[in-house]
């Protein structure tokens, strides 16, 4: 893992966010064939909804 | 576990129940053509994805019967799927399937249906490279950056728009603030003035006295005053809580009602839909019947049919040795295919009759006793939502009580300390009168110790304000902080594009080199997938090459190589990876390897099923549990 990344990922987990989950639950919903609006109210609730682990 | 079992009805070939069990490792099932190989894939591909096309579902199902159903069961899980033919010919799927991911069907079941097999098949590298940037994920982690991207505008702007509104507001008090306390430190110094002076010598310590006094009472004056602007902002803060509340408690009280209503009109109709439930089923259970004896008959008339068939090019009955007639048995054959389509068309008839009558009651059962049940659990959410947010109400009525009590408190303690700044007033205007040659000053003074309050009084209200914008600036703060978030996101999601890119593009070469070498074809130089997914396939020597130029064994070898290693990436915890059919286009010595591969790959999580035909023997034969060979390949 990149120096980078691994930052990231640090920084997000502090701000409540647990990047790589939030990944695989993205791309599981975009598979099960959710639209853009649904994933980007989704991720309005990760970004503004506080702790998501 | 090692088991696994799948029990299939009317499924493809398969008329009858029938069960099989596959275990973890290399399951090769070995048996001629037509004995029911893909149907067993068909059945268990039926089990295991939700993604099936009308035209698929059609193919699963038995083409003679209306039914089936697929039972799949691995280690502690267990799942059903039913095939039902509706009256227009198409066919439904109905219960849950073994995974919902959809990308299963594209790296796990590798036969001719298979996209990916298709498109190498007719060498078609733009669609595989679309195919592969599906499969790895590709397109949705670009998706997911633009959706991100433009989520980062949003919040940028929004950000901006309330930093600058603060910003301005805070800009516009601090400066009201600065210039207030010039203007009083102005006073002051003429305060002390005119206290230098020597026509006030005679009532200097009297007035240096009430000044000592008016500094006494302007400090606590201005402790009352912090703790009174305190006090209202909380009481605001609290008001828009309890609003806020009011809102949601009249929501919640109105919909109680709505409820209350619908569950006593549900109540009142509810005798009428059992009543109608028992006459739909009682008419479905008649139409049933009738189903059967048409089902039975036509059965009879099909084998009836077939027998007709099979003789019509003999010249003896090979039954009862009569003379065959042929232009009668024609005759014959033609009234029956009549009859049997009228027969068919009569079970169809029913079959939508039925349909139509299960609706009924699926939607009579929806509205009533379902409905009842869901209507009285949500009453029960509410009244609990309801009870909360009273108990709230109360406690913030509570909270504003006590805050309202305690700036009654400090009002009264501000007008008492007013009222005695007040006295020390009179008591210069007294002084005036009493001391003529110093009036003018003392006038003066007095009017400068009122403007001093006055501007003391404005001080402390202009840092009320700025109290009031810090819950401002706490928005302004989680708008920053949502920005930051985004911004993290993106950066995180971009890096996972690359990495996932090159990982994936890494991972399949490193995979297809390994097969090419089993192949022999090591001359294909690596890599020979770029890193935007493009082929490129490089004989040794530099000479390049394409797909269309690979023999349809290479192609076969290539393709299980690129499905395995995405399998594994992307669908890592479904457990079946099968090849149907593909392996054949494959010399045996050849395919023993790739077998070789798999099964040594395979581990103790993997079920990997491979079909290969066995020469045909002759005697036409149905799969059966013995044509499962596990963890034993067949090809010598």
């Amino acid at each position: 893992m990149s120096e980078g990344k691994k930052e990231i990922i640090k920084k997000l987990n502090y701000k409540g966010i647990n990047p790589i989950k939030l990944e695989k639950d993205l791309v599981a919903i975009l598979r099960k064939g959710s639209s853009t609006v649904e994933v980007s109210n989704y991720l309005k609730k990760i970004i503004e909804g506080g702790k998501y682990e | 576990m090692n088991k696994i079992r799948i029990e299939l009805e009317n499924i493809g070939i398969f008329r009858e129940r029938r069960d099989f069990e596959l275990a973890k490792g290399l399951n090769v099932i070995y048996a001629p053509n037509a004995s029911g190989k893909s149907s067993l894939i068909a059945g268990l591909k039926a089990a295991s994805i939700m993604i099936f096309t009308p035209e698929e579902l059609k193919r699963v199902l038995n083409d003679y019967e209306n039914e089936g159903f697929v039972k799949l069961s691995v280690d502690n899980n267990e799942v059903i799927v039913k095939l039902k033919r509706r009256a227009d010919g198409t066919v439904e799927a109905i219960g849950k399937t073994f995974s919902d991911n959809g990308i299963v069907k594209k790296v796990a079941f590798i036969d001719l249906e298979n996209e990916l097999v298709n498109a190498v098949y007719s060498g078609d590298e733009e669609r595989i490279k679309q195919i592969l940037r599906e499969i790895s994920g590709l397109n949705y982690l670009e998706t997911i950056i633009t959706i991100i991207s433009g989520l980062r505008s949003e919040y940028e702007y929004r950000y901006q728009i309330k930093r600058r509104d603060y910003e301005s507001r805070r800009e516009e008090i601090e400066k009201e603030i600065k210039e207030t306390e010039m203007n009083l430190e102005n006073v002051r110094k003429r305060l002390n003035e005119i206290l230098s002076r020597s026509e006030i010598e005679p009532l200097r310590k009297e007035i240096e006295n009430i000044r000592q006094k008016q500094k006494e009472i302007e400090e606590r004056l201005s402790i009352y005053r912090k703790d009174e602007i305190e006090a209202k902002n909380a009481i605001a803060l609290r008001d828009i809580d309890l609003k806020k509340m009011e809102a949601d408690l009249k929501f919640f009280i109105e919909k109680r009602n709505e409820l209350l209503e619908e569950i006593e009109s549900i109540e009142r109709n509810l005798i009428e839909y059992r009543r109608e439930i028992e006459k739909l089923s009682l008419e479905i259970k008649h139409l049933a019947s009738e189903k059967g004896i048409f089902s039975r008959e036509l059965s009879e008339k099909e084998d009836i049919l077939k027998r007709r068939k099979q003789i019509i090019e003999y010249a003896i009955c090979p039954y009862c040795g009569a003379p065959i007639d042929r232009k009668l048995l024609e005759a014959e054959i033609i009234e029956l295919e009549s009859q049997i389509s009228e027969l068919r068309d009569k079970i169809n008839d029913i079959l939508s009759e039925i349909e139509k009558r299960q609706r009924r009651i699926d939607e009579l059962k929806q509205s009533g006793e379902e409905r009842l049940k869901n209507a009285r659990k949500e009453l029960d959410e509410i009244s609990s939502k309801i009870s909360d947010l009273e108990q709230n109400k109360n406690k913030i009525e509570n909270e504003i009580n006590l805050l309202n009590r305690k700036l009654k408190d400090l009002e009264n303690k501000i007008k008492q300390l007013e009222e005695e700044r007040e006295l020390l007033l009179k008591r210069l205007e007294i002084f005036e009168k009493e001391y003529p040659e110093a009036s003018t000053l003392v006038d003066e003074y007095r009017r400068l110790q009122v403007q001093e309050h006055h501007l003391m009084e404005r001080i402390d209200r202009l840092h009320g304000r700025l109290k009031q914008l810090e819950e401002m600036h706490k928005d302004v703060l989680s708008e920053q902080n949502n920005v930051e978030k985004v911004n993290l996101l993106e950066k995180y999601f971009r890096i996972r594009l690359s990495e996932i890119k090159s990982l994936a593009v890494d991972r399949i070469n490193e995979v297809i080199l390994r097969h090419f070498k089993l192949l022999k074809l090591a001359e294909l130089e690596f890599p020979i997938l770029s890193s935007d997914f493009e082929l490129k396939l490089t004989r040794s020597g530099g000479v390049p090459t394409t797909l269309a130029e690979l023999s349809d064994a290479e192609k076969a070898i290539f393709v299980i190589a690129i499905t395995y290693a995405l399998k594994e990436y992307v669908a890592e915890e479904f457990p079946f990876y099968v090849v149907d059919t593909l392996i054949e286009f494959i010399d045996d010595t050849r395919a023993r390897e790739v077998l070789n591969y798999l099964m040594e790959s395979a581990g103790s999580k993997n079920v990997i099923i491979v079909t290969k035909t066995k020469p045909y023997t002759g005697e036409p034969t149905i799969l059966t549990q013995n044509d499962i060979l596990v963890n034993e390949i067949p090809l010598k």
